[in-house]
C-alpha cells in the first residue's frame, strides 16, 4: 500500500509507527525499519539490534578488550626491558659485546630470550589492537546510479543495495557505544523503547558533548538532573528494546548534517534533532537560557574547526616541496636581485605560515583563477576597506604553497611589491625606472606573479613633458604585451577615480570583494576564534561569536565586514586575557569590550543601573521641577534603549519640545545628560538658528574634505543627546535631513561615509505658538486641545507636516506656576547652601525670603530665566564680597531674610 | 559465555587480519611513503628540463654545465629513488614474514637449540 507519511523524503511506517516491531516481531509493512529517509540518491535508515542484553554483553567486552589492550602493549614492552636487562648482564653492562655478537647465544634455550619471543609476538598483536583502534567510521560511498524517489514501502525495498545505507554501519564507535548505552538503560528501566531524552541524558557524558555544552555556558549535571527526575521506568519484560522513531529521526538526520560536510558524523551532530523532537529536554534547554539552533551552530563549528586543522596540516605536509629561496624546483628561473629589493615574498610567508588562513572565500578564489584561465593576465580586487581583499591574496598564496592551482601557476611565487617604498622619496622619473625594471626581471624570472595593494597609489604619478606618461601606463603595457601576470588591489572609491577610465582599468580584469554574508562571517568568527583559542589560551562561548556579530553590524560601520567583527572579537579576546583562572570570552565580556570601544552603554545592565533606570524620573525632578508628561516620555525611551526593547533601525528616540521660553525644555535635556551621560555637557547641542541659510547644510554634515558639525560629533560618540534648539529657525533643507535620520535612523556625510544616529536621542525645542500656550493656559483650555491647536495650526506653518509626524512624542511644557518658581529657587538656592557647606559656612532661607526671590525672577516673558541673573546679583555677588573683604568666615551662617537679602550671622569665637 | 565468545573472536581474528586487511593497511603506508620521497626527489621535473638551462642563463658554457649538472642530479636521485623504491618492497614482504620469524624464533628457543 502507498505510503501516505512521507513528508520531504520521510517514510514512517504506518503499521508500527515508526517502531519497527509489531506485537514484538520486525514489522512486516517496513521490515522492521519504521523510519527512513531518501535523499541524495540513497535510502537512509536504521537497523538497530533489539536484543539489549546482547547489547550490554558488547559493551562489557569492549571495556574488558580495553584492559586487555593495555596488558598487551605492556607485554610487549616488557620484553624490551627483559632482553636489555639480560644483555646487560651477558655483556657486564655493555661493556664486553663479544658474546652477544653469535648466532648460538641467541638460540640459547633460555628464560629472557624466549620472554623476548613472546613479547614479539604481543608486539604484533600490539600493531594489530593500534590500527584497529585507530580505524575510524568511513564515509559513505555515494552511488552513482541515479534512482527515483520510492512512492511506498514497496518501492523502497526495490532499490539497488548500492543506494541502500544503514547510517548503523558508519557511525563512529564512540556514538554506537553511547546508543548502546542509551539502548541498555531503557533495558533496565524496562522500557521497550529508547527515547529522545533517554539518548540525550547518555550523551550528556560525552566528552566532545560536555564541550560543546560549556561553549552554551551550560551545565550538563543540572540538564541531567533534571532529566532523571522525568525518567520513565516501565513494566517491559521483553528481552526487546527498539529505538523510538523519533531517536531513528534524529540518527539519520545527525548524520546526514555531519555527511554534508563531508566528516565524519560527531555525538553533537545528533543533539539538535534530539531536542527537535523531545519537548522536555527543549523546555529544559530553554529554561536554562539556550536555544536549539545554538546547539546545531555549536556543532558545525566543531566540525569546521576539523576541516580547518585538516586543511591546515595537508598545507604543512604539502609546503616542504615548495622551495624555499627564489628558485622554482626545476632551477630555470633568474635571479631577481632588484625585485628583491622592493618586494616580499608570499608563498615563502605562507610556506613558513607566517600568513593568516583565507577562510570561507572559495567562490572569489575560483574567480581569481577562473579569471587568469580565461587568459586575462591582470586582476584587480575591488572592495571597501576591511572587506579581505589583501586576505584573498593570502588565501591565494596558500594555495599555490600546496600546488592546489592550474598549471600555469603552479612552482611560481607570489611577490608583494611595496608600492610605497618603489615611489616614495623618488622623483617621477626614478619611480618609473624602478618600475621598468622590476617589470623586465619579472619578465626573465618567468616564475613570478607581482601582487600590487592599493595600485590606485601608482596612478596619477606622472612623467614626461606635458605629463605624458603614468606609472599605472607602465604597468598597463607590461600586461598587454604579456610581460607578467599580476593581481592587485583597490577601493571603490579609488577603483572609480584612479583606474576604471584609464589604461590599466582596461587590462585588469575586475572582481568585487563584497562583504560576507551572515553564514560566512559565523565561520570567519568561528575559525579565528579557534586560532586566539590556541594562540592565548582563551575559550569562547558561542554567545560570545553571536553578540561580536550583533555588536559590529549595529554600533560600527567602519570597517567593512569582517574587519569589524575580527576587531570586536580579538579586543574582547585581550580583554578576557585578564581576568584570573579561565579566560572566558563570553557574552558580557564582548558587551564591556564593545561599551568601551564604541562608547555605547551595552554592557549587561548590572544592578546599581537597573535601579537608576527604574527610578529615572525620580532622579530627574532632583533638578528639574514640573513637566511630568515630558520627563516619564524621556525616562520610558531610555529604559526602553538599555534593554534593547526597540527598533534598532531608528534613534532612540526623538522628541519635541514646544513652549514658552525658560519653562525648561533646555533643562530637561542637559539634566538627562548629566543623569545618563554623566555630564550636562555630554550632549550634542546645536543652536539652529545658526543654521537660516541655504549653504548651512554644509556646516551640518561637512563639505568636500571638511567634516560636518553634526555629522562627526555623532560618528566619535554614537550613543549622545542631540539637542536641536528652536528648530523652527533652521533651514527647511536641514529639515529635510531629519526626516531621514528619524526614519532610517542614518546619514550620509560629505565624506560618503555613514552616520549611524541609531543610538542617539534626539531632542528639539521649539518657541512656536508660546503666546498661544500662555493665554490657552491662562483660560484654562485642555492641555490635549492646546497640543492639538498648536500642532494643527502653529507648527505647520514652521515645519512639514511629514517631519511633525515622525517625532516619538511631541510634548507641550506649561508655563510655570508660582509654586513651581518657589521649587526653582529653592533648588537653586540649595545649589548654593552646598557650594557654602564647602567652606563650612552654613545657610539658611527663610520662607518670605524664598517666596520673594521666586517672584522677583519670574517672568511671564522669560519663564524662570531672570532668576539665575536675579541670584547671581543679590546672591552670589554679595556672598563673593563679603568672603574677600573677610566679613564672612567659617562657621558663619547665611541667612536670606524676608526680602531677599543677604544678613550674616557671625559664628561664636572659640 | 558470550562475553567471552566476543573477546576471543577478537583476538583470535588476529592472523586473519594481519593477511588481508593489515597486509594491505602495511601496502598503502609505504605507498604513501614512496609517492612521497617521488614528489621530494621530484626526478621528473629534472627529466623534463635536462635540456634548459639553469637559472635563466642562455650562453654556450652555460648549457653545457647546466646539462652536466642536471645529468648528474638526474642519476644521484635516480639512485636514491631505487633505494626508496627497495626499502618499500623490502618492508612489505616483511610483513608476512614477520609472524613466521617470530614462531620458527619461538620453536628454536623450545624444541631447536643446541643438540
Amino acid at each position: 500500500m502507498a505510503d501516505e507519511n512521507k513528508i520531504n523524503g520521510w517514510f514512517v511506517c504506518e503499521n508500527c509507527h515508526g517502531l519497527g516491531v509489531d506485537n514484538g516481531r520486525p514489522c512486516r509493512n517496513c521490515k522492521g525499519w519504521g523510519v527512513g529517509w531518501f535523499g541524495a540518491n540513497c535510502w537512509f535508515f536504521v537497523d538497530w539490534p533489539t536484543r539489549w542484553q546482547k547489547l550490554k554483553e558488547k559493551l562489557i567486552s569492549q571495556k574488558i578488550l580495553n584492559i586487555l589492550d593495555v596488558l598487551i602493549y605492556l607485554a610487549a614492552i616488557s620484553g624490551v626491558i627483559v632482553i636489555v636487562w639480560y644483555i646487560g648482564q651477558a655483556t657486564s653492562w655493555f661493556i664486553n659485546w663479544s658474546a652477544v655478537g653469535t648466532v648460538d647465544w641467541w638460540i640459547q634455550p633460555v628464560w629472557p630470550l624466549r620472554w623476548l619471543a613472546w613479547s614479539a609476538v604481543f608486539g604484533l598483536l600490539t600493531v594489530y589492537r593500534l590500527i584497529k583502534n585507530s580505524q575510524i567510521a568511513r564515509l559513505p560511498r555515494w552511488p552513482d546510479v541515479e534512482v527515483a524517489m520510492p512512492l511506498d514501502w514497496p518501492g523502497v525495498f526495490e532499490l539497488p543495495s548500492r543506494n541502500k545505507l544503514n547510517v548503523i554501519d558508519y557511525l563512529p564507535q564512540e556514538i554506537f557505544s553511547s546508543l548502546a548505552r542509551a539502548t541498555v538503560r531503557a533495558g533496565q528501566n524496562k522500557v521497550d523503547q529508547v527515547s529522545p531524552e533517554g539518548w540525550f541524558g547518555v550523551l550528556l557524558n560525552d566528552s566532545l558533548v560536555k564541550a560543546l555544552l560549556f561553549r552554551l555556558n551550560l551545565n550538563g549535571q543540572d540538564i541531567a538532573d533534571k532529566l532523571k527526575k522525568y525518567e520513565v521506568k516501565g513494566e517491559n519484560h521483553s528481552l526487546t528494546v527498539s529505538l523510538s522513531s523519533e531517536v531513528k529521526i534524529a540518527l539519520i538526520q545527525g548524520v546526514a548534517s555531519a555527511w554534508s560536510t563531508n566528516d565524519l558524523p560527531l555525538s553533537v551532530d545528533f543533539l539538535a534533532p534530539l531536542i527537535h523532537h523531545s519537548s522536555l529536554v527543549k523546555e529544559i534547554i530553554y529554561d536554562l537560557g539556550a536555544k536549539e539552533e545554538q546547539f546545531a551552530a555549536v556543532a558545525n563549528w566543531f566540525h569546521i574547526n576539523r576541516h580547518l586543522a585538516k586543511t591546515y596540516k595537508q598545507m604543512r605536509d604539502l609546503a616542504q616541496f615548495k622551495p624555499s629561496s627564489n628558485m622554482d624546483r626545476a632551477y630555470t628561473a633568474k635571479a631577481t636581485p632588484f625585485l628583491n629589493h622592493y618586494a616580499h615574498d608570499l608563498t615563502l610567508a605562507a610556506k613558513n605560515n607566517q600568513l593568516p588562513l583565507c577562510v570561507a572565500r572559495q567562490k572569489e578564489l575560483s574567480q581569481i583563477l577562473d579569471a587568469w584561465s580565461a587568459g586575462r593576465l591582470g586582476i584587480i580586487l575591488v572592495g571597501s576597506a576591511g572587506v579581505g581583499k589583501t586576505s584573498l591574496v593570502y588565501g591565494l598564496a596558500q594555495l599555490m604553497v600546496e600546488e592546489n592551482v592550474p598549471s600555469f601557476l603552479q612552482d611560481k611565487r607570489l611577490v608583494e611589491v611595496d608600492v610605497p617604498s618603489l615611489i616614495g622619496g623618488v622623483s617621477p622619473e626614478e619611480a618609473q625606472a624602478n618600475l621598468e625594471r622590476i617589470i623586465v626581471e619579472v619578465n626573465q624570472a618567468g616564475n613570478i606573479i607581482l601582487f600590487f595593494d592599493q595600485v590606485d597609489k601608482i596612478a596619477g604619478l606622472t612623467v614626461g613633458e606635458e605629463q605624458s606618461l603614468d606609472l599605472s601606463d607602465i604597468l598597463a603595457n607590461a600586461l598587454q604585451r604579456g610581460a607578467l601576470r599580476c593581481i592587485t588591489t583597490a577601493s571603490m572609491e579609488n577603483y572609480r577615480k584612479y583606474i576604471a577610465e584609464r589604461l590599466l582599468g582596461a587590462n585588469l580584469a575586475k572582481i568585487d570583494v563584497t562583504e560576507p554574508d551572515d553564514q560566512q562571517l559565523m565561520i570567519m568568527a568561528e575559525h579565528w576564534a579557534s586560532y586566539w583559542e590556541k594562540r592565548w589560551g582563551v575559550v569562547f562561548t558561542y554567545a560570545a561569536l553571536e553578540t561580536a556579530k550583533m555588536v559590529s553590524e549595529r554600533y560600527t560601520t567602519e570597517p567593512a565586514q569582517p574587519t569589524r567583527l575580527l576587531g570586536v572579537l580579538e579586543g574582547s579576546a585581550r580583554l578576557a586575557l585578564r581576568q584570573p583562572g579561565v579566560k572566558l570570552v563570553s557574552e558580557a565580556v564582548v558587551r564591556e569590550y564593545a561599551s568601551k570601544e564604541f562608547g555605547v552603554p551595552i554592557e549587561q545592565v548590572g544592578r546599581e543601573e537597573s535601579e537608576m533606570l527604574l527610578n529615572l524620573e525620580e532622579i530627574i525632578h532632583k533638578r528639574l521641577i514640573g513637566q511630568e508628561e515630558a520627563v516619564n516620555m524621556v525616562a520610558a525611551s531610555l529604559r526602553r534603549a538599555r534593554v534593547e526593547l526597540r527598533d534598532t533601525n531608528k534613534p532612540i528616540a526623538n522628541f519635541l519640545f514646544l513652549g514658552p521660553t525658560g519653562v525648561g525644555k533646555t533643562e530637561l535635556a542637559k539634566t538627562l545628560a548629566e543623569v545618563y551621560f554623566g555630564d550636562e555637557e555630554a550632549m550634542i547641542r546645536l543652536d539652529m538658528s545658526e543654521y537660516q541659510l541655504l549653504g548651512s547644510v554644509n556646516k551640518m554634515i561637512g563639505h568636500d574634505e571638511e567634516a560636518g558639525y553634526l555629522t562627526e560629533a555623532v560618528r566619535q560618540h554614537p550613543f549622545s543627546l542631540i539637542l536641536l534648539d528652536e528648530i523652527e529657525k533652521a533651514h527647511s533643507d536641514i529639515l529635510n535631513l531629519f526626516l531621514q535620520v528619524f526614519d532610517d535612523g542614518r546619514l550620509t556625510d560629505a565624506q560618503g561615509r555613514t552616520i549611524d544616529f541609531s543610538n542617539t536621542i534626539i531632542i528639539a525645542t521649539s518657541n512656536a505658538g508660546a503666546p498661544y500656550i500662555m493665554e490657552a493656559v491662562q483660560q484654562g483650555v485642555d492641555f490635549n486641545a492646546i497640543r492639538q491647536h498648536i500642532i494643527d495650526n502653529e507648527l505647520v506653518q514652521v515645519m512639514r507636516p511629514e517631519l511633525i509626524n515622525r517625532f516619538d512624542g511631541i510634548v507641550v511644557f506649561r508655563p510655570l506656576t508660582m509654586e513651581d518658581m518657589v521649587a526653582i529657587t529653592n533648588l537653586q538656592l540649595q545649589k548654593i547652601g552646598r557650594q557654602l557647606a564647602e567652606k563650612n559656612i552654613n545657610f539658611e532661607v527663610t520662607e518670605q525670603g524664598l517666596a520673594y526671590l521666586a517672584k522677583a525672577g519670574y517672568d511671564p516673558k522669560f519663564g524662570a530665566r531672570p532668576l539665575r541673573r536675579l541670584l547671581q546679583d543679590t546672591i552670589n555677588n554679595v556672598l563673593a564680597e563679603k568672603l574677600l573683604a573677610k566679613e564672612l568666615k567659617r562657621r558663619d551662617t547665611v541667612i536670606i531674610n524676608e526680602d531677599g537679602q543677604i544678613e550674616i550671622r557671625s559664628a561664636q569665637q572659640l | 559465555m558470550n562475553i567471552i565468545w566476543l573477546i576471543s573472536r577478537e583476538i583470535l581474528a588476529w592472523p586473519f587480519w594481519w593477511y588481508s586487511y593489515g597486509w594491505s593497511f602495511w601496502m598503502k603506508y609505504w605507498g604513501r611513503w614512496l609517492k612521497k620521497q617521488g614528489h621530494s626527489l621530484a626526478l621528473l621535473v629534472w627529466i623534463k628540463n635536462i635540456f634548459v638551462p639553469m637559472y635563466g642563463q642562455r650562453d654556450i658554457w652555460s648549457f653545457i654545465i647546466s646539462f652536466v649538472v642536471r645529468l648528474v642530479q638526474i642519476i644521484v636521485r635516480l639512485a636514491i629513488w631505487l633505494i626508496c623504491v627497495a626499502v618499500t618492497v623490502i618492508a612489505i614482504i616483511l610483513w608476512p614474514l614477520a609472524p613466521l620469524m617470530i614462531f620458527y624464533y619461538l620453536y628454536i628457543l623450545y624444541y631447536g637449540g643446541r643438540k
